[in-house]
């Protein structure tokens, strides 16, 4: 373990962006436990007199067309879009890897294992041929317009990535020397897929899963933003971005540029996360960052 | 080190020793973060390190060329063939398209590719491993270079194929006055090819010297062992007690000796997706183990030796046929979740590091076959410690992980793994063919003790003749999916009778330089594709004693006992004239009669 | 020729179930969206009566397999519906908006394209220096930064303050009178009209979405050209050309083209992506694209609209896929 710590370090490093990623996701994630403290503002209370105030003592990033605060609706923002995407992501990848094992592991085999094999990746197939966005609004519309459709919705938007990384996981691994060793073994198929598979499939489940976070928050909040998400006046960067955007016109950027930069900062953060993960769960490219 | 002109060396050394650093360092193209430190290559008195880019890129293969090894992965799989030759030849003779044409088709011809014009347009995947070959010579020679180097080119290539190879290396080369550098860590090769032969160990040139001279005897220490190594001398010394045969004697002898497998018929085909031809990987194929013994499956790719293997245990469904071990059926994958079953049969393969889990700690990996066997805590502790001990592993690295030990370490990881259960059966699938000489010694030499000690039969698949001898009782040649010939190991090493096994047998580079390689007997040719399997003898477009139009049909001929061969009639004729095949024999002698 | 052939049946064989699963699903999905459209399009003060013949006009009333039966005898035809928002035929309402669509994310992809290849040639080639810098973060940044949001940046820049683009509300502004359609493109089609002004008009629309998408879409383009060129750069071909001496430029020509399909497959993907997901910079810059018409119809249970929206897409990611196995088989000679 010491020596997972050490590279970790060797690695950070060599590149101090990835350092960068990681105060980055951290500050957002302390940003969104202590909202309350931070913020100077309710963040859902308006103020009807001072609409529209561009950046100035004590609105630092000025009030939008309701007179809310815009500053203190941007520290409260992370608490909606991150737990979202967090938990989409999650129940995506638990979704895609339990499938993605199953298909991965009877391909091909000639029974009934064999065909829901078939069929789960003909449904994948569907689900991938639909636009992403109408599919995910399509979800959002069909369950509801609510904090728990837009989960499921980008649940079952990225289930698919994690079916399919982990089939093809699942297909070399099952073929390798020492998954035949088992079965001579005598061991069974669930023994073999815990012991073995999943063990030697989590670097690069690790590393998809940290880049398709950003990703995830981006699609809450462009969700939000076309009005299928989360609903004003609750305080996302998405619709508050939609809330703003009548303004721009006119000369009043503030309601929309600084939860755009928000959720902006906060998804490079995360792509950062994800690219240290993705070099350090390959060797090869850590040994090359590490002699570069 | 030096190399005059029209002079072969060999660059001897294991992995690890720096060879192919070396030969790199020759062209200045070490691969990063690498770096010369300190020293010069000398090319008619022109310091190579001293040169610049453009320079050195104009020397690289047009004075000085270089033979790789994985020749697919060497050429560009979107350029023909063709193509890639005249760019080489464009670039450094600085001639038109027409021309490089010319030539390329020209050299196509010298490394003996048959219809060159038309192979001219083929793309590097149409070809087999062995063309490739060829065409990367090709390549090499194309600009005429003064020095050669073969990097373990033909490593990747099958004996018979092999021998061809280097055959036609050494003499277009020479025809062509250039010098050729081998690097491998094959004394066979540096035996038949080279002139003086260097070994490299730790990066430094222990031992220098001409060929005879150094198999002769050489002084170093290392290089010593090396010889001795290649030579399984090793494991002579261990029971040097017993004169003739480094193999375990197989006890009760005679018709009352129990059968411990047995396969009959064994038909596998594989069919092609979208379309009606199957891949007839092995055809009819019977044969017999008793307890104790050691069967040898001896074949070149294709000969569906792997395959045999895995239909015994159930890894490939078998198309038709039986196979009966301890009065059991096999052949299911379910098989082994027979209590009765399970871990009797055990697996030794072929790539040790991708034989381990690397997530898992050694005890675990060699522990996981009893864990099925619901011993309890005590025995399985014990019964792992036992096995890791035996295979010559100290207790204190149990908890290592794959990756931190070396590959014939790993290699002991897999042994001790297949022996934990006490099987009666283990299958060792080309277990030395990964590894370097004085690991591939030490493997053998455990295997036999193993052998000894725990009366294990082994069914041994291996395109590695000189272990074959080493370790089996009984040999099985297979050619495209037949048994051509079987019986009694040293029966047939001493009188091979079907054409293919002499053959084959002459091709293997003994590491020694005093007996002579029966190149009368060599096949032409490359193995034909098992999806359209030549009518009539399988072997007639490659056979040596072949006339214009041999229509024979082979048929099975009981020689004696424990000898069947099947060939056909007027090649058995020829064949029994053939008194040239006491290769294998003189080079025993010596090597007994140098210590 | 005959290998062709081959090829181009094994794929046109799996091209129609795929159709035919895709509009049964989004059949039954649809059905699932809460909304009675005749309520909807009667209004919350109509009689029972009124609504039992509106659902019998609109086929409401017969069993969802009779209702998919008509649908898709009727796609057959040609005629995918009408919507209940536009009143107008759904085919004829996607002939007008798919070709905005396309436009718009035609131009984005060239764009993309111009910028990542280039950029993620130079970032492999090289090992330092400040192109590789700027190439290894390009792809991060155009990853993190939300396309919509880009857009309003833009206007906010180039509208309010410098004023030099038109007004971010569609395709052309209204004192212009657009070219006849001939190809639904309005530069195609003003060009054909030799309508310079509207030319010129439409350009000034399109630069600032354009912009938009081809910056955030070469990140992933880069990215992919950057890496798959790295991994054929370290192939054994590559080091192999350097052993026979050959330059440095020809080598990297080499593993350019080995790279390509990935580049193709990744270069189809965003376009299947930016087919419904354009639907935001659509809305920010009012293009009256065919993304917007679809998400104005899920949001209010106008269904026809949504189907029709899925199948043509749909159809237009096949034909894309189509191309792309075409470019494979005459890149690659082992493709089969």
């Amino acid at each position: 373990m010491t020596g997972k710590f050490n590279l970790f370090f060797r690695v950070l490093k060599k590149r101090p962006d990835f350092m960068l990623g990681y105060i980055i996701v951290f500050l957002i994630i302390i940003i969104a436990i202590f909202a309350p403290l931070f913020a100077p503002f309710d963040p859902i209370k308006s103020d009807a007199k001072n609409y529209l105030k561009a950046p100035q003592w004590p609105y630092l990033m000025g009030t939008d067309a309701t007179g809310m605060d815009v500053f203190s609706r941007v520290l409260y923002a992370p608490r909606v879009d991150l737990a979202i995407a967090l938990l989409g992501t999650l129940l995506s990848a638990v979704l895609g890897v339990i499938l993605g094992a199953i298909a991965g592991f009877y391909d091909g085999s000639g029974k009934v294992a064999g065909f829901g094999s078939a069929f789960i990746m003909r449904s994948a197939d569907v689900v991938q041929a639909f636009p992403v966005f109408v599919f995910a609004i399509a979800v959002v519309a069909v369950l509801g317009q609510s904090i728990q459709s837009l989960v499921m919705a980008i649940a079952f938007v990225n289930a698919p990535i994690y079916l399919r990384l982990m089939r093809s996981q699942c297909l070399s691994i099952r073929r390798m020397r020492y998954v035949e060793a088992a079965y001579l073994a005598g061991t069974s198929d669930v023994k073999i897929i815990l012991a073995h598979v999943i063990p030697n499939s989590i670097a690069p489940l690790l590393a998809q899963l940290s880049v398709n976070i950003g990703w995830a928050i981006l699609l809450t909040s462009a969700l939000s933003f076309i009005g299928a998400g989360v609903e004003a006046p609750t305080p996302e960067w998405g619709s508050m971005i939609s809330m703003g955007f009548q303004n721009i016109v006119t000369g009043h950027w503030w309601p929309s540029i600084f939860p755009g930069l928000a959720l902006a900062v906060t998804v490079l953060g995360f792509a950062l996360v994800g690219s240290s993960i993705e070099i350090l769960a390959d060797p090869v490219r850590t040994r090359k960052l590490l002699l570069s | 080190m030096h190399i005059k002109s029209r002079e072969i060396i060999a660059l001897v050394g294991e992995s690890g020793s720096g060879k192919t650093i070396l030969s790199r360092a020759i062209m200045n193209l070490i691969p990063k973060p690498g770096r010369l430190n300190s020293g010069a290559v000398l090319y008619h008195d022109k310091n190579l390190i001293d040169l610049s880019n453009e320079e050195l890129t104009r020397l690289r293969g047009n004075r000085i060329a270089t033979i790789v090894s994985n020749p697919k992965g060497e050429l560009d799989p979107l350029e023909t063939i063709g193509q890639q030759i005249s760019n080489v030849i464009i670039h450094h003779l600085r001639i038109t398209r027409e021309e490089a044409k010319k030539k390329a088709i020209q050299l196509l011809k010298d490394v003996k590719i048959p219809d060159p014009e038309r192979r001219f347009e083929a793309y590097p995947h149409e070809l087999s491993g062995g063309m490739a070959q060829r065409v990367i010579i090709a390549i090499s020679l194309a600009c005429d270079p003064e020095i050669v180097i073969s990097d373990d080119a033909t490593s990747g290539l099958d004996v018979t194929v092999q021998a061809q190879v280097l055959e036609l290396l050494k003499n277009l080369v020479l025809n062509k006055g250039s010098s050729l550098i081998f690097v491998t860590r094959d004394l066979g090769v540096a035996a038949h090819f080279a002139d003086r032969v260097c070994v490299l160990f730790n990066g430094k040139i222990v031992e220098d010297k001409s060929t005879t001279d150094f198999f002769k005897g050489p002084k170093n220490e290392y290089a010593k062992k090396l010889l001795s190594a290649s030579k399984f001398q090793g494991s002579k010394k261990v029971n040097s007690h017993n004169e003739f045969s480094t193999r375990t004697p197989v006890e009760n002898k005679g018709p009352v000796k129990e059968k411990l497998l047995e396969v009959s018929n064994l038909v596998k085909h594989f069919p092609i997706s979208g379309s009606s031809a199957v891949v007839q990987a092995v055809n009819d194929v019977s044969f017999s183990l008793s307890s104790g013994e050691t069967l040898a499956l001896v074949g070149e790719s294709g000969s569906g030796k792997t395959t045999i293997g895995r239909c015994l245990l159930g890894l490939e469904q078998m198309t038709s046929g039986k196979i009966n071990f301890m009065n059991k059926k096999l052949g299911q994958r379910q098989s082994f979740r027979d209590p009765e079953l399970m871990g009797k049969i055990q697996l030794v393969f072929q790539e040790p590091a991708e034989a381990l889990n690397p997530k898992m700690t050694l005890y675990d990996i060699v522990s996981e076959p009893l864990k099925n066997l619901r011993s309890n805590g005590h025995n399985l502790e014990k019964a792992v410690r036992e096995s890791i001990d035996r295979v010559g592993i100290s207790e204190s690295d149990m908890n290592r992980y794959p990756n931190e030990i070396s590959m014939g370490f790993q290699q002991r990881v897999g042994i001790a793994r297949a022996i934990v259960s006490n099987p009666r059966l283990i299958i060792l699938d080309e277990p030395t063919s990964a590894l370097d000489p004085t690991a591939r010694a030490e493997i053998m030499e455990l295997l036999i003790q193993i052998q000894k000690d725990l009366s294990t039969s082994y069914l041994f698949i291996s395109h590695d003749l000189s272990a074959v001898k080493h370790i089996s009782h009984k040999v099985a040649i297979l050619y495209l999916g037949k048994i051509i010939e079987q019986g009694d190991a040293d029966r047939i090493f001493a009188s091979p009778r079907h054409p293919y096994s002499l053959g084959l047998l002459s091709s293997v580079l003994l590491p020694s330089t005093s007996v002579k390689r029966p190149t009368s007997v060599s096949l032409d040719g490359e193995i034909p594709s098992p999806i359209n399997l030549p009518s009539g003898c399988s072997l007639k477009s490659r056979c040596p004693f072949r006339e214009e139009l041999c229509e024979d049909i082979p048929e099975t001929v009981h020689l004696s006992d424990d000898h069947v061969v099947h060939a056909c009639k007027q090649c058995l004729t020829k064949t029994a004239k053939v008194d040239i095949m006491d290769y294998f024999e003189k080079f025993e002698q010596e090597t007994n009669s140098i210590q | 020729m005959k290998r062709l052939y081959l090829f181009l049946g094994k794929r046109l064989i799996f091209v129609i179930p795929q159709l035919f699963g895709i509009t049964l699903v989004s059949f039954l999905f649809l059905q699932l969206i809460p909304g009675d459209p005749a309520v909807l399009m009667a209004g919350p003060f109509a009689t029972p009566s009124v609504l039992e013949n509106l659902r019998a006009e609109l086929g409401l009333d017969k069993s969802l397999f009779e209702q998919f039966l008509i649908y898709i005898s009727n796609v057959l035809r040609g005629d995918l519906g009408n919507s209940w928002q536009t009143t107008r035929p759904v085919a004829e309402d996607l002939l007008q908006r798919f070709p905005a669509t396309l436009e718009l994310i035609v131009l984005s992809l060239l764009l993309a394209l111009a910028i990542g290849i280039p950029l993620g040639r130079a970032g492999a080639r090289l090992k330092k220096g400040v192109t590789r810098r700027t190439a290894d973060y390009y792809g991060l940044f155009a990853g993190a930064l939300p396309d919509f949001w880009l857009g309003l940046v833009f206007i906010y820049i180039f509208y309010t303050v410098l004023t030099i683009v038109p007004a971010p509300l569609g395709r052309i502004d209204f004192f212009i009178i657009p070219p006849p359609s001939v190809t639904g493109s309005l530069l195609i089609d003003s060009i054909i009209d030799l309508n310079f002004a509207a030319f010129k008009n439409a350009v000034g629309h399109l630069i600032l979405p354009v912009v938009t998408l081809g910056l955030i879409n070469a990140g992933p383009i880069l990215k992919m050209t950057q890496a798959t060129m790295e991994r054929m750069l370290d192939e054994d071909f590559s080091k192999y050309g350097a052993l026979c001496g050959l330059p440095e430029k020809v080598i990297a020509r080499k593993a350019f083209r080995n790279s390509l399909p990935s580049v193709i497959t990744i270069v189809s993907v965003l376009f299947g992506f930016l087919i419904g997901g354009a639907v935001l910079v659509e809305i920010v810059f009012s293009w009256g694209g065919a993304g917007q018409y679809a998400v104005n119809g899920v949001l209010n249970a106008d269904f026809n609209p949504v189907l029709g929206f899925v199948l043509v897409s749909a159809v237009f990611s096949l034909v894309i896929y189509l191309i792309v196995d075409l470019l494979y088989f005459y890149i690659d000679p082992r493709t089969t």
